[in-house]
């Protein structure tokens, strides 16, 4: 039996949650791609999640209202790719969300079915308040919708049952899972029907770099909101989002890079002192288990506690903080320019977020990577807002297809008549 | 003070013990500062260790490390040619931990452990009721902890008689047959705490034993028996209706392999040996907690000399009930409870298959 | 007619042969705690409680953690009185 959290709570058997979405997948009245039934469904939700009301209990849902405003998610759908003539849905997608990061169940989930897919979200049993919240500002909304809205989208939870896990990956057309390296491993051996396809988010890591001349340059407005932004960044989910920067990397002359980032984490440490993140005594004994262990290895050269929020660790020359540490762990790092960094960026890394770089700069570096690392350069505080690309994927085309649509290819001057339509051979 | 000769190696008032051990454990860090290197690399790293010890003034201000880094990493102040044994832990999750003794290191951890236990038990080797199965005991592939807990007990005991039989029940002829042999005299009961309960409770109640003559050292945690709402004291009681009040619960770890707190019979709470004390530490500044004010428990003992775990930080939760006041001198404390494991709450976690 | 070992000596081969299953051609004066895949903790109780039967003595925990070799039990053995 399975617990289903949206449209409404229920429990209902595998059997009927197949049907439903075959069925869902086959009805003359299913969505489309850029469907309106969607874009009314999702412009509600947005109203819904920015009320302040809402806001002040859970910002971090509040990112996610912005994301799903009609306006923005109407003119993705409008444009056309300049390979398709049309794009339609894909069929049934099943999402394997991430467990604790809540929010991030529904961008993914709400680009799938703005693509028009039906959707079939397993979402885990260890809850958060905010995805509590989230399921229950959807179930309201979703009363509103347009039943095929409703009956095309389904999130349900369950135990450790192979047997749901490898009947939805059967039925499914795309599977989107998310997780660490074991868990992929273990989801890929559930087969996919034969024309279906995965579209794995593994375990990923981010960083941020800051030039040192621009921060020296950049006055005390300035400098308290690029750490604002940092915290944001940081903070949020713990540090624990792939996006979360684990390493600040100072980009300048040694001594002036040193500076900066000293100045940076003070900065930092008076903000963590206003913000109090809740740092429990669990995660203070897991940050001293991590950072002592960065000096076992010599990863570390220096580790420094500013109270549980905040641990300092002066990385060793080529190398970069790699793995979660417990919140508020970060790894300094100082390189003479962005080349330097380049090699110790791997496959792993995902995000990095700037400060103080030129776009051409950022665009050469990308480059030079050449796809080895890194999907994402975007400025310091912005490194959570989640986007239609991600993890170097276009989720609005990996959710839907193309389909050519060409007419016969004749000399216009031979055949005039061929504007009056459909002609035969 | 003269120390009292029954309480074996628990003699030290609190003051005279820090003066005995504050400056073995500065020793034993500059020790290990200069035979293990990734140990001298968290000093440095951490600014725990400054000017050889010289910046220490006290107790708590040794540098300590957290216990789960012997899971994560090798870290053993003697050569690989003279590991005499690898000493492995539980742990429910996760690797194991490994402590690496050399043969030195494994007599003396064996010669502390057994000062203490001849504290609770006496110089003699007693008849001896087993609560757990004889295959737990069987040679087997895999290392327990349980085995090893239980072996390592029989050096304390003869005349073994195991109260469970292969299949985990009780084997009641063979429990009155111990008892018709050896119950009038001195014998030893040992066995896991949640065993001792499970197992042993019920049936003293059902026959309505007379353990009178009988000393239960008992090991493992509360977090199974918390579950049925059984504590300490009701644990106490219950069998001190069956004429056992020599009980003696005991907390010790394999990292701290040999340093075992024990127990006492009449001012509840476990007490440290001469050669260990414990530091609770207040999460939030990590000074010393005062005494009723509960923290994480530190592990200090002078065994450790051929690993760094002379000074440990654990994940359990204590207090000190009071300091001088009891059955032995010295500290007086109990365990409050586990930390839970901190959850990485990110996007790298996934729901699973 | 006496042999060049001891009786005491022999006895107790006889126990470590025993204990241990070993072989002819082993030599259980040279076995060492830990050194034979046979002394394990596990070993090391059956040993004892083979030495205690056959000596008729009582070992008590400071002298059993002190056992660890042939020669460590012989010592051992001649502290509790066993003559030959």
């Amino acid at each position: 039996m399975l617990l289903q959290h949206f449209p409404e709570e229920r429990e209902l058997p595998l059997e009927q949650v197949l049907a439903g979405l075959r069925a869902a997948d086959r009805a003359p009245d299913r969505l489309g791609y850029g469907d309106e039934r969607v874009l009314d469904f999702l412009d509600a939700l947005s109203h819904e999640l920015l009320r302040p009301r809402l806001v002040r209990r859970h910002p971090e849902l509040a990112p996610l209202g912005f994301f799903l405003r009609r306006s923005r998610l109407a003119q993705w759908t409008r444009a056309t790719d300049g390979a398709a003539d049309l794009r339609v849905p894909r069929g049934i997608v099943f999402h394997i969300p991430p467990a604790n990061v809540s929010t991030l169940l529904a961008y993914p989930w709400a680009l799938s079915m703005l693509a028009g897919n039906a959707n079939v979200i397993r979402l885990s049993t260890r809850g958060s308040a905010a995805t509590d919240e989230l399921l229950g500002v959807l179930r309201e909304t979703v009363r509103q919708a347009d039943p095929a809205v409703r009956a095309s989208q389904l999130v349900v939870s369950y135990g450790h049952d192979d047997e749901v896990t490898a009947a939805l990956s059967a039925a499914c057309h795309l599977r989107l899972m998310w997780g660490g390296d074991q868990t992929i491993d273990r989801l890929r051996r559930f087969a996919l029907a034969p024309g279906a396809r995965d579209l794995p988010m593994p375990e990923r890591s981010s960083l941020c770099v800051v030039s040192a001349a621009t921060w020296q340059g950049t006055d005390e407005a300035g400098r308290t909101a690029v750490v604002e932004g940092f915290y944001n960044d940081a903070y949020w989910y713990g540090q624990a989002a792939c996006a979360s920067p684990l390493t600040i990397c100072w980009i300048g002359p040694d001594g002036q890079a040193a500076r900066a980032g000293a100045d940076f984490v003070d900065r930092l440490e008076a903000l963590v002192a206003q913000r109090r993140p809740q740092i429990d005594v669990e995660m203070a004994v897991e940050k001293r288990v991590a950072t002592y262990g960065l000096a076992v290895t010599a990863s570390a050269r220096s580790v420094g506690f500013r109270g549980n929020a905040l641990a300092v660790v002066s990385l060793s020359p080529g190398r970069l903080l790699e793995s979660w540490c417990g919140t508020g762990t970060f790894g300094l790092a100082c390189f003479p320019d962005l080349d330097a960094l380049a090699p110790l960026i791997t496959r792993r890394h995902q995000t990095i977020g700037h400060f103080g770089f030129e776009r051409d700069t950022l665009l050469a570096f990308a480059r030079r990577l050449a796809g080895r690392g890194v999907d994402r350069l975007v400025p310091v505080g912005e490194a959570l807002a989640f986007e239609r690309v991600w993890d170097g994927y276009d989720l609005l085309y990996e959710c839907s297809k193309a389909v050519t649509v060409r007419l016969p290819t004749t000399p216009p001057l031979r055949r005039p008549a061929a504007v009056a339509g459909p002609t035969g051979p | 003070m003269t120390p009292d000769p029954r309480s074996g190696c628990f003699t030290l008032a609190q003051a005279d013990r820090e003066a005995v051990l504050f400056p073995a454990l500065r020793e034993l860090t500059a020790h290990h500062y200069r035979h293990c290197a990734g140990y001298a690399r968290i000093l440095d790293a951490t600014g725990g260790w400054s000017d050889s010890g010289r910046g220490h003034r006290n107790l708590g201000d040794l540098p300590w490390l957290p216990v789960r880094l012997f899971k994560n990493h090798v870290l053993k102040s003697i050569p690989d040619e003279e590991v005499f044994t690898v000493v492995t832990s539980s742990g429910t999750t996760g690797q194991p931990s490994r402590v690496h003794l050399d043969r030195q290191a494994a007599a003396a951890q064996q010669a502390a452990l057994a000062s203490v236990l001849r504290t609770a038990i006496g110089p003699r080797r007693l008849p001896m009721l087993i609560v757990d199965s004889g295959a737990t005991v069987a040679r087997a592939a895999t290392v327990s902890a349980r085995r090893a807990g239980v072996l390592g007990m029989m050096a304390y005991g003869r005349d073994y008689t195991f109260l469970l039989d292969a299949d985990g029940e009780l084997d009641r002829p063979a429990a009155r047959a111990f008892l018709a042999a050896h119950g009038r005299a001195p014998f030893l009961v040992f066995g896991f705490t949640f065993l001792v309960w499970s197992a042993l409770a019920a049936f003293a109640a059902e026959e309505d034993l007379d353990l009178s003559q009988g000393v239960l050292v008992h090991t493992g945690g509360w977090k199974k028996l918390a579950d049925l709402a059984v504590d300490n004291d009701e644990f106490r009681r219950h069998f001190a209706r069956f004429g056992l009040r020599r009980i003696h619960n005991f907390y010790g770890m394999a990292e701290q392999i040999g340093t075992v707190f024990l127990e006492g019979t009449r001012m509840p709470g476990l007490y440290c040996p001469d050669f260990a004390d414990v530091v609770i530490r207040d999460p939030d500044t990590w000074r010393e907690a005062a005494v009723g004010t509960p923290g994480l428990i530190q592990v200090v003992s002078t065994l450790p000399r051929s690993y760094p775990g002379h000074s440990l930080l654990t994940e359990d939760l204590g207090v000190v009930h009071g300091v001088d006041d009891g059955d032995w001198p010295g500290k007086r404390f109990s365990i409050l409870g586990r930390l839970p494991r901190a959850e990485a709450r990110g996007c790298s976690d996934a729901v699973g298959g | 007619m006496e042999s060049a070992q001891s009786t005491l000596d022999a006895r107790l081969q006889a126990v470590f042969t025993e204990v241990f299953n070993l072989g002819p051609e082993a030599e259980p004066a040279s076995l060492q705690y830990r050194d034979h895949p046979r002394w394990d903790s596990l070993g090391h109780m059956t040993l004892i409680v083979a030495v205690e039967r056959e000596f008729e003595v009582e070992v008590d925990p400071d002298q059993l953690i002190r056992i660890e070799s042939f020669d460590t039990a012989l010592v051992v053995l001649r502290e509790l009185g066993v003559e030959g």
